[in-house]
């Protein structure tokens, strides 16, 4: 864990200005003890963030800053080993896909990484910081994207946003501007006030990802985000999520869909059996593999068998 | 012709296939032609069953004795020595139709025995004077009956005023159970369409999650008997004798179906599974509790199985705040039961719920 030594600043002026620019998990030494940067949810612009965050990220062994570092997560369910110790790492503003075929523990992974479900092992660090995620401090800095579309049918979009956007203690002017952020990156701005479940799949996809992102979390978890969305909500989807990665987001991305994952991801793991048994860049793997696409990658290294 | 066969044998595996609409189709006939059966048969067979009366004599007297040795002669009644304060109270309370007190007989025109009757219970109390007058007759030796004075167990002698006095607790009851039902429908529409889990990936502790869902619970079950005390007020008559005990009631019965609806919430996968299987659960406890049938018209062994019912204590605490007029100290034992009940199914709920951890 990284310790940021307090200055000769007033108490006040120091949190005030510090908090909100420590990488997670850094702890500051005051007079009255460490106060952890979990305790407050970070909600300042990224760009503005960025450059002050960079000293403290911890480093990959190429020397980019790493966002989230998995290492040995495992997970059973009865006698069956849904993740089977795996570990990798995922740079700041970074696409990391998960691919692979039913079953092969990428949700689960997710839902590891997002504390839906508690790891038998392994352990999990976000900036510097080994974090539990079921704990509401470490919450704050992730974002899930289900994969059912996890809204409230007879809520506006409007207030599906304000929802989620208190449970996350936003409030006030802040609400107001991320309700209308939420909106504007859904394209949802003239349906605001119509209910949920008169929106098309693809409508409702665009509003469950902006859900996600109200609060500026720091890492994405989408699970299959753009399952039976037509190919405009999913160009709007892609686009949207370029911007999230834009703007420093780190996004771990589950698919079945290998042109996505070619579009949208910077590296992909490839998954099978609770393992990952592959990490790289759609190219690199696509060249290592001899193939012609990842699809190719992706049955030269996980067969032909049907899976369910 | 084929097509439509077969499509119709699809239908009915399929139906054979959904244990819940099996329920409905097979098993909740059988159970409400076994309860109402029951309760007819106990109706039809009350004159061979005799009724319990209180039978208060103090202090003891020679009148009493021979009163008591004529009654005994009744085979529709079975007397149980009580003081007047504990035959008052079990009559008011409901347990009992009726207590007989012998009265010290001053003079010719003093009334020789008291009949204390339970208003909801006339016909059983009817049975009884019945069988007083002809033991009072027969004790007496005499063509002329000896006098009666019928005294009313309540403070109000008019209550209550009408039927809808006595209907309307149960009335509530249905309300609060709708409200269990939708909720608890709710809960795992949330689970199966996947917002649970936003919530649970929300920085929010599990305790506020399922807190917030019993917080939304507790204040339509309020709200839902306020609106029809009000409707009751306005279109029946129906005025409740206690209010502010009402208002401390209330709660401990909304507080305990609360408990109840977070349980039901957690008993199914599917909102199909848990709207069966949450409503014939309420359903039986309805049937058992008095909300269908008045626990009077059940057999005995019904009427004690009938304690494990919520419904039953529900019904008791309304009706003693509308209409029976129960002091605080009467009513505490069975709010404190709904409030226990509402404790420990939140509890069973939060266990099961998974929200703890997973």
């Amino acid at each position: 864990m990284s310790r940021v030594l307090g200055d000769q600043k007033p108490m006040s002026t120091l949190l005030t200005k510090m908090r909100p620019t420590l990488p997670l998990g850094s702890t500051v030494i005051t007079a009255s003890g460490p106060v952890s940067a979990f305790e407050s949810p970070t909600l300042l612009p990224r760009a503005e963030e960025d450059a002050r965050v960079r000293s403290d990220e911890a480093v990959s062994a190429v020397g980019e800053e790493v966002a989230l570092r998995v290492e040995g997560l495992t997970r059973s369910f009865g006698k069956e080993l849904a993740v089977a110790g795996i570990s990798f790492e995922a740079r700041r503003g970074e696409v990391l896909g998960l691919l692979g075929p039913n079953g092969a523990g990428k949700s689960t992974t997710l839902r590891l990484l997002c504390g839906l479900l508690t790891p038998d092992r392994g352990r999990i660090q976000i900036g510097r910081e080994v974090v539990d995620p079921q704990r509401p401090s470490a919450r704050k800095i992730l974002g899930f994207v289900p994969q059912d579309i996890a809204l409230y049918a007879e809520l506006s979009a409007e207030e599906n946003l304000r929802f989620f956007g208190k449970l996350y203690g936003l409030h006030g002017v802040a609400l107001r501007e991320r309700t209308e952020y939420g909106l504007e990156l859904s394209g949802l701005q003239d349906r605001r006030a119509q209910r949920v479940r008169t929106f098309s799949g693809g409508m409702q996809r665009r509003l469950n990802l902006s859900c996600a992102v109200l609060h500026s979390p720091r890492i994405l978890l989408l699970d299959e985000p753009t399952v039976g969305v037509d190919p405009h909500s999913r160009n709007h989807l892609f686009t949207a999520l370029q911007e999230l990665k834009r703007e420093g987001l780190t996004l771990i991305y589950s698919t079945h869909h290998m042109d996505d994952a070619e579009r949208l991801c910077d590296r992909v793991a490839i998954f099978d059996a609770g393992r990952i048994l592959q990490l790289d860049r759609p190219q690199a793997l696509i060249q290592a593999h001899a193939a012609l696409d990842l699809e190719g990658v992706f049955l030269d290294l996980t067969g032909r068998r049907l899976r369910d | 012709m084929r097509a439509i066969v077969a499509i119709a044998l699809k239908d009915l595996r399929l139906l054979v296939r959904d244990r819940v609409a099996l329920f409905w189709v097979l098993v909740f006939p059988v159970l409400f032609a076994l309860f109402l059966g029951t309760v007819l048969e106990t109706t039809v067979a009350r004159e061979q069953r005799p009724l319990v009366v209180a039978f208060v004599d103090e202090p003891s007297s020679a009148a009493g004795a021979a009163l008591r040795q004529s009654l005994d002669a009744a085979p529709e009644l079975a007397l149980k020595p009580h003081s007047l304060s504990e035959a008052q109270a079990a009559v008011r309370r409901g347990d009992i139709p009726a207590y007989v007190r012998v009265l010290p007989q001053l003079n010719a025109s003093t009334p020789l025995v008291e009949l204390g009757m339970d208003p909801a219970q006339k016909q059983a109390a009817a049975i009884v004077a019945n069988g007083l007058e002809v033991a009072l007759t027969r004790g007496a030796g005499a063509p002329h009956s000896p006098k009666v004075r019928v005294q009313s167990v309540l403070p109000d002698a008019s209550r209550p005023r009408s039927a809808f006095d006595i209907v309307f607790p149960a009335a509530i009851l249905w309300g609060l159970m709708g409200c269990v039902a939708t909720f608890a429908i709710a809960m795992v529409g949330e689970r199966v369409g996947g917002t649970l889990d936003r919530l649970r990936v929300a920085p929010i502790s599990s305790a506020t999650v399922l807190g917030g869902k019993a917080l939304a619970c507790f204040g339509a079950c309020i709200l839902d008997s306020v609106v029809l005390l009000v409707i009751a007020r306005y279109a029946f008559g129906v005025r409740p004798e206690r209010p502010l005990l009402l208002c401390l009631v209330l709660p401990c019965v909304a507080l305990c179906f609360v408990g109840i609806m977070l349980l039901l919430g957690q008993i199914g996968r599917t909102v199909e599974s848990v709207a069966g299987a949450g409503w014939s659960t309420l359903i039986v406890l309805a049937m058992l509790g008095g909300a269908m049938v008045p626990l009077s018209a059940m057999p005995d062994w019904m009427q004690l199985l009938s304690s494990g019912s919520p419904v039953k204590w529900g019904i008791r605490v309304l009706e003693g705040v509308i209409w029976r007029g129960l002091s605080i100290a009467e009513l505490a034992s069975a709010s404190a039961l709904l409030v226990l009940t509402g404790v420990v199914t939140f509890l069973i709920a939060w266990n099961r719920s998974g929200l703890r951890g997973a």
